[in-house]
């Protein structure tokens, strides 16, 4: 018993010993490492800059040791993601040239994951889309963060040809986010919007969901039908709000008539909500009458968003806001005017008071 | 046979803390193979252009305020200058007789708005006014409401929110201006399932503040908050993120959490009627999503977002531990009936459980070992060697846990930069051992006590301060 | 010379402006935050700020506003950088009086052609 006892204490001491080594090594290689790094960095930077007018620096910089381009390759990949234009093709020229390409597209394949995220991040920076396929491939790997990656490189890869896998990644039974196919699939433009607009007939919701939302950015007034089908007789309420949030923002004439249908007690209310803050936004007058009487409803959200989207309609909301204050409809819809009108006021000062300072 | 009971409650103690540590030690690793497989550093994702986008979930930040006039500004424009694409904060002044409301009024002109404040949640404090900024268009509102307590504020506050996600601040912590974005990502990532998420929170004694941001991180200077930097990394490192790893995570730090506003208005809003409010929440949340069935995460995020000012003095750490534990006590009565139950799954069969054992009960454990080592040791009860493993087992364990957690902020996180933060780390790690789990154990006897028999409440007013003020604060729950 | 402030948190982006700026026979001062941004306004005096949006501790847009409702800043002219390509950070960023907008990514060559041509439109 005592033996073993004091086995176990002196294990525990000896691991105390070894942890208290592991930490005063990290500190001590990483903080001289790091010291190290930023002066190289420092050094050396100018030069990256005066590459983005200027090829002529090229031999050099693909000619540094090892050492000094490990200071300077997390500034060349930081400003690839940040500059636009010419400036652009000599950063790529440089990382092609030090066989950054090549070691991502080897990296595309390795064993550790987190190689292949970053492999796969830099493919996508560099926009290099004959790595396409690969990168598709990548949207089923077995590990979320790769796939995650994947996604974001495809919409990075601008070619239409990513939103087919793009969109089986919500419905697979390896998934990626929503958010970051969305993204992705924004990036792609309008070359992908047939797919897009064939996936708000696909039989799982997110992806329909997803459809939708993104089609309200395009503004593609050909999925309008089938948007207008969705919010009316889809079973799930995220796809409809999501249909309801796109046809808010493409914003047809013929949108706001659509929109009023589902303001009524007949919609579930997450419906209402967000249709009485539609009508707001797409600023059509004939909508005026019916927010108005949303403001004597229940709940509280469905007549705060009414009365300010009533301010957005210009004479004729604000008229109706004026006659509700009075106490046309009562003093729970009254209120909600009354703030709506104080609200009018404040953004108007505040109008006034930027214009102000301006001239 | 006096000596015998002795011996066998010696035993039984060095049971329990060697049962305890074997735990953390698991806990710990988790936590270190998780960071491992994640990799901290990670130059190539750049997190802005995740949230570039137009689909980002907007954030109502909510900031309860009590006799705050010395930071509150502060705070508020700290809160403000958070990176994230849309938020908004509420700043809820809970009656306060102070300067608090004049502050904010005189530094963001604000305008009173007569807005009507919805009846989603009963329990919300009596709202006296609505203010914004007059001339900037700052997503800033202030409500001034009677005083009836931070968790009628939070209430207050969730219904002024106009955002699907919504984040219960202190107003005297100091953000990480990545804090949103970190803890926010969770929501992005998988948004059909995570209905909550929170991040952890640092000790910011000894930090360097200037206007709200922390621009040196370093160790307290002082003994007794040194510790508690030690302890709360400790829980953070260990406790946390091993019980997000299984969905079983019971504690939002009330610093630092975020929530989607649908389900904590579903769920009824905040407890008045509990000394752990946040806590509880979460509880009650996992309660209401497996009562239903649904499939659901809450997560934890090891980012440090939060820095918080912790006690410097025995008094007010006493009152804080005593009115912890009495939270915890209170949460475990109030939903007794989840525990031990299997439809309440990691919740039900091993959180609530482990908390029971290990937390509530650690106090009389701890109790019962120095009682043994001081009267048996001073009557020949037990022998020298025994003496020597009952201590081993119970606090050089506990040396070697906190080494261990470290060890795995050194290679992670690597927020303290310098020989005299790492060493300062080393000896409060060892002097915890020495007098302060003895004293902590203590109070939060009291605390357990307090809450068995539901005596008054006495905290009274929280005491805060501003970062130049030489008062001590209250301090959060970690 | 011509005196440009940039307050930008990301220290190459920063650098980068610096070099640009600089070969076009500018004079100019580079902080990494809000407050120090006004700090340098102050005591430069600079003819031109250029300010990133989402900084720590102030935002961009913060302090715009804040050269806006000083007397002696009123009018000098502000460019904001941003990463957020959205309608409405470009309706908030012209409502606290910035003159001009970039998003990024952004081209060095179209941000050097913008701050001439504000500095041109003001020295009108």
């Amino acid at each position: 018993m005592n033996s073993v006892g004091s086995a176990v204490m002196l294990a525990g001491a000896v691991s105390s010993l070894v942890l208290g080594v592991l930490i005063t090594a990290h500190h001590l290689t990483s903080a001289r490492r790091r010291s190290r790094r930023e002066r190289e960095a420092q050094r050396l930077r100018p030069l990256v800059f005066r590459l983005l007018s200027d090829p002529g620096v090229l031999p050099e910089l693909v000619a540094l040791d090892r050492r000094a381009w490990a200071a300077v390759e997390p500034t060349v990949i930081s400003l690839l993601g940040n500059v636009s234009g010419a400036a652009r093709e000599p950063l790529v020229d440089l990382l092609t040239h030090r066989g950054v390409l090549d070691s991502a597209r080897r990296g595309l394949r390795a064993r550790r994951a987190r190689v292949r995220v970053e492999a796969v991040h830099v493919v996508g920076l560099l926009r290099s889309r004959e790595d396409l396929p690969r990168v598709v491939s990548l949207m089923r790997d077995s590990r979320p963060e790769v796939r995650v990656a994947a996604a974001r490189t495809l919409g990075g890869l601008a070619d239409a040809r990513g939103a087919r896998p793009l969109l089986g990644g919500l419905s697979c039974s390896r998934p990626v986010p929503p958010h970051v196919v969305a993204h992705s699939l924004l990036a792609l433009g309008t070359a992908a919007h047939p797919v897009i607009v064939d996936a708000l007939r696909h039989p799982h919701a997110t992806v329909r969901a997803v459809a939708a939302e993104v089609l309200g950015f395009g503004g593609v007034v050909a999925a309008f039908p089938l948007l207008v089908r969705l919010l009316r007789e889809d079973a799930e309420l995220p796809v409809r709000l999501a249909a309801l949030r796109a046809l808010a923002r493409t914003g047809t004439p013929a949108t706001a008539a659509v929109l009023i249908g589902f303001v009524g007690r007949g919609s579930p209310d997450e419906l209402r909500i967000a249709a009485a803050e539609a009508l707001g936004a797409l600023g059509d007058p004939a909508a005026a009458d019916t927010l108005g009487f949303l403001l004597a409803e229940e709940p509280h959200r469905l007549a705060h968003n009414a009365s300010r989207s009533l301010l957005r309609l210009g004479d004729h909301g604000r008229d109706i806001l004026a006659r509700v204050a009075g106490g046309s409809l009562g003093p729970a819809a009254a209120v909600h005017a009354i703030e709506a009108l104080a609200w009018n006021q404040i953004t108007h000062e505040r109008l006034a008071a930027a214009a102000r300072g301006h001239t | 046979m006096i000596l015998n009971a002795v011996e066998v409650a010696g035993l039984a103690a060095a049971c329990y803390f060697l049962l305890i540590n074997c735990s953390y030690l698991v806990f710990l690793s988790v936590a270190a193979v998780e960071f491992a497989r994640e990799g901290r550093h990670k130059p190539f994702l750049a997190v802005d252009e995740l949230y570039a986008g137009p689909l980002t979930n907007a954030v109502s930040v909510l900031m309860p305020a009590y006799n705050e006039e010395a930071g509150i500004v502060e705070a508020v424009r700290a809160m403000l200058a958070l990176r994230y694409p849309v938020f908004e904060v509420v700043v809820i002044d809970d009656g306060s007789t102070d300067e608090t409301f004049a502050q904010l009024e005189a530094e963001f002109q604000l305008v009173s708005l007569p807005a009507v404040v919805s009846d989603e949640l009963p329990r919300r404090g009596v709202v006296r006014s609505v203010h914004v900024p007059a001339v900037r268009a700052i997503p800033l509102v202030v409500v001034r409401q009677e005083n009836g307590g931070k968790t009628r504020a939070l209430n207050t506050g969730l219904c002024l929110a106009r955002h699907p996600l919504v984040c219960m601040v202190d107003a005297d912590s100091i953000l990480d201006p990545d804090a949103l974005m970190s803890v926010a990502r969770p929501f992005l990532d998988d948004p059909f399932r995570v209905v909550a998420a929170g991040g952890a929170v640092r000790v910011a004694n000894g930090c360097r503040v200037v206007a709200g941001r922390l621009v040196d991180v370093r160790m307290p200077r002082r003994l007794l908050p040194a510790i508690q930097a030690v302890e709360y990394l400790r829980v953070f490192l260990l406790g946390r993120t091993a019980w997000s790893r299984f969905n079983g995570l019971l504690v939002i730090s009330g610093a630092f959490g975020l929530f989607r506003r649908d389900v904590v208005m579903a769920v009824g809003g905040l407890d008045p009627d509990c000394m752990s409010e946040d806590a509880e929440l979460v509880v009650r949340i996992h309660r209401r999503m497996r009562d239903e069935g649904q499939d659901y995460r809450i997560v934890f995020v090891a980012e440090p977002v939060s820095w918080t000012e912790v006690p410097d003095t025995a008094l007010v750490l006493g009152r804080q531990r005593k009115r912890w534990n009495r939270g915890l006590a209170e949460i475990l009565l109030k939903h007794r009936r989840m525990i031990g139950n299997p439809k309440y799954g990691v919740v039900g069969l091993f959180t609530l459980p482990y908390h029971m054992l290990f937390e509530l009960i650690t106090p009389l454990a701890e109790f019962v070992a120095a009682l043994v080592l001081v009267f048996g040791l001073t009557t020949g009860a037990i022998t020298l060697s025994f003496a020597v493993s009952l201590s081993a087992t119970a606090y050089g364990f506990a040396f070697l846990i906190s080494v261990f957690a470290l060890t795995v902020e050194e290679y992670s996180f690597r927020r303290y930069h310098r020989w005299a933060d790492l060493g300062m780390a080393l000896l409060a790690a060892l002097a915890e051992n020495i007098g302060y789990r003895q004293r902590t154990a203590r109070w939060r006897m009291w605390g357990v006590w307090a809450a068995l028999r539901r005596s008054e409440r006495l905290w009274g007013v929280m005491p805060r301060r501003g970062f130049d003020v030489p008062t001590p604060p209250g301090g959060k729950r970690p | 010379m011509t005196a440009v402030v940039i307050a930008e948190d990301d220290a190459d982006i920063r650098d980068l402006l610096v070099f640009k700026l600089i070969q076009d026979g500018f004079d100019v001062t580079a902080v990494g935050d809000g407050p120090a941004a006004l700090d340098a306004v102050a005591t430069e005096c600079p003819d031109l700020v250029i300010l990133d949006v989402m900084m720590p501790g102030m935002s961009g847009l913060d302090v715009c506003q804040r050269l806006r409702s000083e007397q002696a800043t009123k009018n000098l002219p502000v460019i904001l950088l941003t990463a957020r390509a959205q309608e409405a950070d470009i309706e908030s960023g012209f409502g606290v009086g910035a003159d001009d907008y970039v998003t990024k990514p952004f081209s060095p060559r179209e941000l050097l052609s913008r701050v001439h041509a504000v500095l041109a439109r003001v020295g009108q």
